[in-house]
């Protein structure tokens, strides 16, 4: 069980996260948009976060900036979710220290190998 | 005496025989007192104090005399008054006017002050204030005496008197006017100021200044004024001019200085009339300007000789003798006459001097100091001079006349022997044609040098009779007016062979045939078979140029000289009227006919030749691209002309056109492709994302799913499906509308009614913005034969767009206006805006502006409602401001 949120503008793709989450056996929470995403990470203990790119107010690329910039959420597990499949975003992602960026469409299956992952890595 | 003393002494001491002793004592005590008192007094005194008995001793004398007068006390006391102070020229009447007082008892000089001088005991003279009066009665007891030195006052008087006289009588008799002007009015006037100015004296003080001034001078005075009052330092002397009352224009010199007139500073100034002396003064100038630009300027030498010296040489005279002025004052010129010519001056002086009739002109030659002569036409007159008779004569330099005439006289020579050695033949006919003089070049021409007879008559060396008759007819037309006939003919030897001749031919004098003609001759065969051979080739080299498929120009200085046939096809006129002409009229624009004309000299001045692509018009005015290249006819000198190649390259422009569309559209096509590619990765991976991950949730959680989330999880795989065929109809859409294969199917429908419909869709689309929009329909019906689909495409996409980009909220406006012909429908909101620079793109397939940021669409939209409104023969504007909104503006045409 982990606590983990996630930033999702697009309420069907959200809606479907949280379901699948839940049904994983996490704690999830979710935000509407990059901005008010930024502020429950700052608010609430994560073990990982789920963050689309393309949002208003603030996208995926803003809120993984201001999670590097902040010593304490540096290592806190993102995975970004994206529409664009330009190999440049993935870079650029992978660049400011996301651990994985996610095309979608997306398999749930990969999505949760990736959760995994990421919540307990396997050392070396 | 005695007589006359009883009635002229009334006066008596009063005191002298009424006071008793005691009083007596009392006032001699007090008598005493006063009198040392007095003494004291006396003593300190400035002045002079002094006594004398009746006889005109010396009796007082304080320090004050001494101090004046430079007697001491013990010098003056006891000796005679007169002899010590009163100088030698007054004694005698001081002795006999006291001696006349104490006889008479009548004086003119006591208790009186009277000025006088008096003298000091180092002899000087000094005026002094001296009055005197009688002690005791009668003056018996003598006489007390004041004496007071004045000089200083006097002198200062005097200078004062001195001083006021000097002016005056500068001033009242001064040659000049002078005036005082005081805070700009006159303030004192001299009475030749009052003559010079011509105002009366009364009039003139209190006068304005200015007012005496011409009226063009007021303000450079006033200027000057003001500069010398602020301490400028200017000439004193201005020339100004005066306006009389009459009109009269006069010059005044003046002068003028700032003085202190009462106290207060004024300005003085003098001044006189310069009108005549200036008008004296610029007559002079003139005469003797005249007089020295005639004498030093005349092409002719002048010399005056009187008394056989020579009094006048103008530079002119000496130029032409060369010598200098004064070497030819002192030595006269009779020493460069030519030897020659000597005699006959001297016998002409002689003759002339004895008063014989001399003919006053003749030519003369001067030995130059160097080389040669010099002829002079010598023209002598008798002219006052100096009072006395002298001779001037006149030199003009005869040189140049005297050579032509001597060239003349020798071309006169040489004519003969031209004519007779001329290689032109030339002859004397008579006016039956008979030859009466022919030169040997005739002769030879026509062969008759070796024959015994010689020319006889021209008829036989016609080529035929009939030519003679033909030829005879027009010479004798032509003669007979005066006219030269000229012509060129073919025509034969005395042997018979035949040769071409130029034949010309004048009356010998038009107005007496009788004289009969004068011929000349020329063999011109070898000329013309070289023209012949000329204009063979010409035409065959022109048929060459002419048949060539190239535009062939020969310019000069701009102008056709020469165009070849092409060309003259290419440009669509003759060659006749292209040759001649400026190449202006086949260029388009006369300034870039110009700017080509500077460039093409540049180059062609510098590389030798210039090429270059460029339109020119044909004549139906229609303009054509050419190739056109030129070269110099002499290297690098587009002076000699120039010649031009045209190439018609239209076509080959117009392929380069195409290419360049061409591959515009492809860059337009590559930019909508890529903007389809980013389009359908965001917009189609978001709804397939929501697709996938529902049916993953349906598969592998089935079974756990609350039934109220598997109805949702199934809603969402709905709409997300409805989402993406939406979006694959407007792609597909566009494609017709770019394939123009968008149907267009208008019906009558009544656009009022449909718009309320439409907006109703729109709401259950965004139920949210229900209160925020605003429709303003007419009450009318507008009805027209519209395309109800395409209308929809039209009001759903503008309204959801007006919504859309309105994140902030804001009212959206939907106004529907019927005018003449035509409606308007215009959707307002006060969203996002549209960024200037983008506007021109947003209409656009996939074009979705640079500050939409996280809101979706595809960049569709409003290319579809373009299409539907160009469809519809109606066009759409926008107008944004990104602070305040846009608003979208529909014109559809009404039937």
């Amino acid at each position: 069980m982990a606590r983990i949120l996630i930033i999702e503008d697009e309420p069907h793709i959200r809606d479907n996260l949280v379901r699948f989450l839940k049904l994983e056996g996490h704690a999830v929470s979710f935000a509407n948009d990059g901005l008010a995403g930024l502020e429950a990470i700052r608010n609430t203990p994560l073990e990982l976060v789920i963050c689309d790119f393309m949002m208003p107010r603030m996208n995926g690329f803003e809120v993984l900036a201001a999670l590097q910039a902040d010593a304490l959420l540096r290592r806190l597990p993102f995975i970004m979710l994206s529409a664009s499949a330009e190999p440049e975003r993935l870079e650029q992602a992978l660049a400011l220290g996301a651990r994985a960026y996610v095309t979608k469409p997306f398999q749930l299956a990969a999505l949760r190998t990736l959760i995994e992952r990421n919540l307990h890595p396997t050392p070396g | 005496m005695g007589r006359l003393r009883c009635t002229t002494m009334p006066h008596r001491d009063p005191f002298a025989n009424d006071l008793n002793l005691s009083d007596l004592r009392l006032s001699l005590h007090e008598l005493q007192l006063r009198e040392r008192h007095l003494v004291g007094l006396l003593g300190s005194a400035p002045d002079s104090v002094l006594g004398m008995d009746a006889q005109g001793m010396v009796t007082d004398w304080n320090p004050g005399a001494e101090r004046i007068l430079g007697w001491s006390p013990e010098e003056a006391i006891g000796r005679r008054l007169s002899e010590l102070i009163v100088p030698p020229r007054y004694r005698q009447a001081h002795e006999e006017g006291m001696r006349r007082y104490l006889q008479t008892g009548q004086s003119r000089v006591l208790n009186r002050i009277i000025e006088i001088e008096a003298l000091r005991k180092d002899g000087a003279e000094i005026p002094v204030e001296l009055s005197i009066w009688a002690i005791g009665a009668d003056g018996q007891q003598g006489f007390g005496a004041f004496v007071r030195d004045v000089s200083e006052r006097y002198l200062a008087q005097e200078s004062l008197r001195r001083s006021e006289e000097r002016y005056r009588s500068v001033v009242e008799h001064l040659g000049e006017g002078m005036v005082v002007i005081q805070d700009g009015v006159v303030v004192f006037a001299n009475p030749q100021a009052s003559d010079t100015l011509r105002v009366p004296s009364p009039q003139l003080l209190g006068m304005r200044s200015v007012d005496l001034l011409h009226p063009d001078d007021r303000v450079g005075v006033a200027e000057r004024l003001a500069r010398r009052q602020a301490g400028e330092a200017l000439s004193v002397k201005t020339e100004i001019r005066r306006l009389d009352a009459d009109g009269g224009v006069r010059w005044l010199e003046t002068h003028s200085t700032n003085a202190a007139w009462e106290g207060r500073p004024a300005t003085m100034s003098f001044f006189s009339d310069a009108t005549e002396r200036k008008a004296i003064v610029e007559a002079l100038h003139r005469s003797e300007q005249r007089y020295r630009a005639v004498v030093e300027h005349v092409d002719d030498g002048m010399v005056v000789v009187q008394d056989q010296r020579f009094v006048f040489v103008n530079p002119r005279a000496a130029e032409l003798a060369e010598m200098s002025v004064e070497d030819m004052l002192r030595e006269g010129y009779g020493h460069r006459i030519h030897p020659d010519d000597r005699p006959i001056v001297e016998e002409r002086r002689r003759r002339r001097l004895a008063g014989e009739e001399v003919p006053s002109r003749y030519e003369i030659r001067l030995l130059l100091p160097k080389a040669g002569v010099r002829w002079i036409d010598i023209g002598v007159t008798i002219v006052p001079w100096d009072g006395a008779t002298g001779t001037l004569t006149f030199f003009s330099d005869i040189t140049d006349r005297k050579a032509l005439e001597a060239r003349l006289e020798s071309t006169l020579n040489e004519r003969e022997t031209i004519l007779q050695s001329s290689i032109v033949g030339i002859a004397f006919l008579t006016p039956d044609g008979r030859f009466r003089w022919a030169n040997d070049a005739m002769l030879q021409i026509f062969g008759a040098d070796k024959d015994e007879a010689g020319l006889v008559s021209i008829e036989s060396l016609y080529e035929s009779r009939q030519q003679y008759l033909q030829i005879g007819g027009s010479v004798a037309d032509r003669i007979s007016r005066g006219e030269a006939f000229e012509t060129e003919l073919r025509m034969r030897r005395l042997d018979g062979t035949l040769l071409w001749a130029s034949l010309s031919g004048k009356a010998v004098n038009q107005f007496d045939l009788s004289q009969g003609t004068v011929w000349v001759v020329m063999d011109i065969s070898r000329r013309k078979e070289l023209e012949e051979t000329l204009q063979k080739t010409s035409s065959e080299r022109e048929a060459i140029l002419n048949t060539a498929l190239v535009g062939i120009v020969l310019s000069v200085a701009r102008r056709h000289e020469w165009v070849n046939a092409k060309f003259a096809e290419m440009v669509g006129y003759s060659r006749e009227e292209l040759m001649g002409q400026s190449s202006a009229r086949i260029h388009p624009d006369l300034q870039l006919w110009e700017r080509l004309g500077i460039e093409q000299t540049q180059a062609l001045k510098a590389d030798g030749s210039f090429r270059n692509e460029r339109q020119l018009k044909r004549r139906n005015g229609e303009v054509f691209w050419v190739q056109m290249a030129g070269r110099c006819v002499r290297d690098r000198a587009p002076d000699s002309g120039v010649i031009w190649t045209f190439l018609d390259i239209t076509e080959r422009k117009q392929a380069e056109d195409d290419t360049l569309a061409a591959l515009r559209r492809q860059r337009e096509l590559n930019g909508l492709r890529s903007r389809f590619v980013s389009m359908t990765s965001h917009e189609f991976r978001t709804p397939l994302a929501s697709i996938l991950s529902s049916a993953e949730l349906l598969k592998d959680y089935g079974d756990r799913l609350p039934a109220e989330d598997k109805a949702q999880i199934f809603q969402t795989i709905e709409s997300s499906v409805q989402r993406m065929t939406g979006m694959l109809e407007r792609v597909l859409q566009i494609g017709r509308a770019e394939a123009r294969m968008l149907d267009f199917k208008p019906l009558s429908i009544d656009l009022v009614v449909l718009c309320r419909a439409l907006v109703q869709e729109v709401l259950t689309e965004h139920p949210a913005a229900a209160d925020r929009i605003a429709v303003e329909f007419p009450p009318a019906p507008i009805v027209g034969r519209f395309d109800e689909k395409l209308l929809r495409h039209i009001v759903v996409n503008l309204l959801s767009n007006a919504i859309k980009y309105s994140p902030g909220g804001g009212a959206v406006g939907l106004r529907l206006a019927a005018l003449a012909g035509h409606c308007t429908l215009e959707v307002s909101d006060q969203g996002i805006g549209v960024p200037e620079t983008e506007i021109a793109h947003l209409f656009e397939s996939f074009h979705r502006a640079s500050n939409v940021g996280s809101i979706q669409g595809t960049g569709l939209g409003l290319a579809i409602v373009k299409n539907s409104v160009d469809l519809h023969g109606g066009e759409v504007r926008v107008r944004s401001d990104p602070q305040r909104g846009t608003v979208f503006t529909v014109r559809l045409p009404v039937a």
